[in-house]
């Protein structure tokens, strides 16, 4: 119970209006409705903090998805455009290369200044480009394919599934040792200095990534070539393994050439000719 | 049952606004990532490498192609006695005898040594695999033993323990004292660095007892690919395009 002092009557009056309203309100409070009210308005102001929370961090995080949409998008239009570009100028390259070729044979071979020296040197253009895997090559062979396990898709699935760059050098050296007389990996023409290099799931031969599964076609003898394969207790172990390996013989294979010049020029300016001892 | 009050009824109703709300923006996410992983699963990164690669690669074709022009140039304003085509098909000729092994060349580079051990002998998937990794290290030319590595150049181990032999370009390479020499032309620090990559192979050579070292070297010596190789093949090919 409170004591008031003694006050003058009209402050009385309005103080007990005034604790009576405290009370009441008090009362209100601890009512079940009242209670339930304010549980809900509680509720109601943690969802809104919860809510504005939210929505501030889900916006935060489009923008971030939506940068880097953006960038991938870009990287992939610069990687069209370049991959355009340089079909372009390979066949550009392809065409020039063969008016030069054609200029060079019609100077040595019709005029008569050349003589039998420019005879010699078509002679020796021609082998040596053959030798050095530079001049596209058709014929009789076989094709070998090596792919992953069933059921692997790009990217993914345990090592022993997958085709490796060892699997493919063996296949390859054993292919030499029949008597192949050039070799191509996916269409890439392999020459002296060709490397397979694994890189995850693509393998990269030359300075070209190749994916799954690896064609590898080579001319030679057919029956023989074809010997040696069935012959490889490797191949048979790979297939065993539940890997993609098969391979045929075929009369009319088409090897590409090897055409990257400027890598031959890179080769020969650091290797000088020397005179054999 | 007792009916809710007005307020509680309204809470309600925001509270289910706000969960639709916030089930849509997740949605929303969720269909931006993956329209990420549509574009590529590759990184960025990588994505940015392969950039630099192609653009590399078109700078050097379009190189490439500026020589042929000027080729062609110089072939069309041929005068007799300018010998200009001649002088074109010797520069190439000399170009390709370097690169196909067709005559010896000198370089900087290295030489790797690997000896047989007591129990274990040196094979051909020893050297295959310093080779290829050489060749990644970017050797530009190599010789095993004497034998010049051309495009089809096998290397093969015939006989059976201990009496195997290898075999390169058909010729034996094995010598009695069960020493391999490895000569490989590039460049030195890369290949240094390339040999390092190879340190846990090297050290189960050495487990085995098979003796391997690397020397760098000014100037590696490489023979020619004999003419008599059967790495001259070409009996069964003819030239298309």
């Amino acid at each position: 119970m409170i004591r008031l002092p003694r006050l003058p009557d009209s402050i009385r009056v309005s103080l007990g209006r005034l604790l009576d309203r405290v009370r009441s309100r008090h009362a209100w409070f601890e009512s079940p409705r009242g209670a339930h009210q304010v549980l809900v308005a509680t509720l109601a102001l943690v969802l809104l903090i919860v809510f504005v929370s939210a929505v501030g961090r889900s916006e935060q995080e489009r923008r971030q998805i939506s940068v880097a949409v953006d960038e991938l998008s870009g990287l992939q239009s610069l990687i069209a455009e370049q991959q355009e570009r340089n079909l372009r100028l390979e066949q550009e390259a392809v065409e020039l290369g063969r008016q030069r070729d054609e200029l060079v044979t019609r100077l040595l071979e019709e005029s008569a200044f050349a003589g039998a020296e420019g005879q010699k040197a078509l002679e020796d253009l021609a082998l040596n480009r053959r030798l050095a895997q530079a001049t596209a090559v058709t014929g009789p062979g076989i094709r070998l394919v090596m792919g992953d396990a069933s059921g692997v898709e790009q990217g993914s699935g345990r090592s022993e599934d997958l085709i490796h760059e060892r699997d493919i050098q063996d296949a390859i050296n054993l292919l030499k040792s029949a008597g192949a007389t050039a070799i191509a990996v996916n269409n890439e023409r392999l020459i002296s200095s060709s490397k397979l290099i694994c890189n995850g799931p693509t393998i990269l031969v030359n300075r070209n990534l190749q994916a799954a599964p690896f064609v590898i076609t080579a001319t030679g003898e057919p029956e023989r070539l074809l010997a040696a394969l069935e012959a490889n207790e490797r191949l048979l172990y790979l297939q065993l393994r539940g890997k993609e390996i098969h391979y045929h013989t075929a009369d009319d294979l088409v090897i590409p050439a090897f055409r990257d010049e400027t890598y031959i020029r890179t080769v020969t300016d650091l290797m000088v000719e020397r005179s054999q001892p | 049952m007792k009916r809710l009050s007005r307020l509680s009824r309204l809470v309600i109703l925001l509270l289910c606004i706000a969960i639709g709300v916030l089930v849509a923006l997740q949605f929303k996410n969720v269909t931006e990532a993956s329209r990420a992983n549509v574009v590529d699963t590759a990184s960025a990164d990588e994505l940015r490498d392969f950039v630099i690669d192609l653009q590399l690669a078109n700078a050097e074709l379009a190189e490439q192609n500026n020589r042929l022009r000027d080729n062609l140039r110089a072939l069309q304003g041929e005068q007799e006695g300018d010998n200009v085509a001649l002088n074109q098909v010797l520069e190439e000729n000399r170009r390709l005898e370097i690169f196909a092994g067709l005559v010896a060349v000198e370089g900087p580079g290295a030489h790797i040594t690997i000896v047989d051990g007591k129990n274990a002998k040196v094979d051909h998937n020893h050297l295959l695999t310093f080779v290829n990794f050489l060749r990644a290290g970017n050797a530009q030319g190599i010789a095993i033993n004497g034998e010049r590595l051309v495009a089809m150049s096998e290397i093969l181990t015939t006989g059976s323990f201990p009496n195997q032999q290898i075999v390169i370009n058909g010729n034996i390479i094995s010598s009695s004292e069960g020493i391999y020499t490895i000569r490989v032309i590039g460049d030195p620090e890369q290949i240094a660095s390339t040999y390092s990559l190879l340190g846990s192979y090297v050290s189960s050579l050495l487990v085995k007892g098979i003796g391997v070292s690397l020397e760098k070297v000014e100037t590696v010596q490489l023979p020619a690919l004999g003419k008599e190789s059967p790495a001259y093949r070409f009996g069964l090919m003819t030239a298309g395009e």
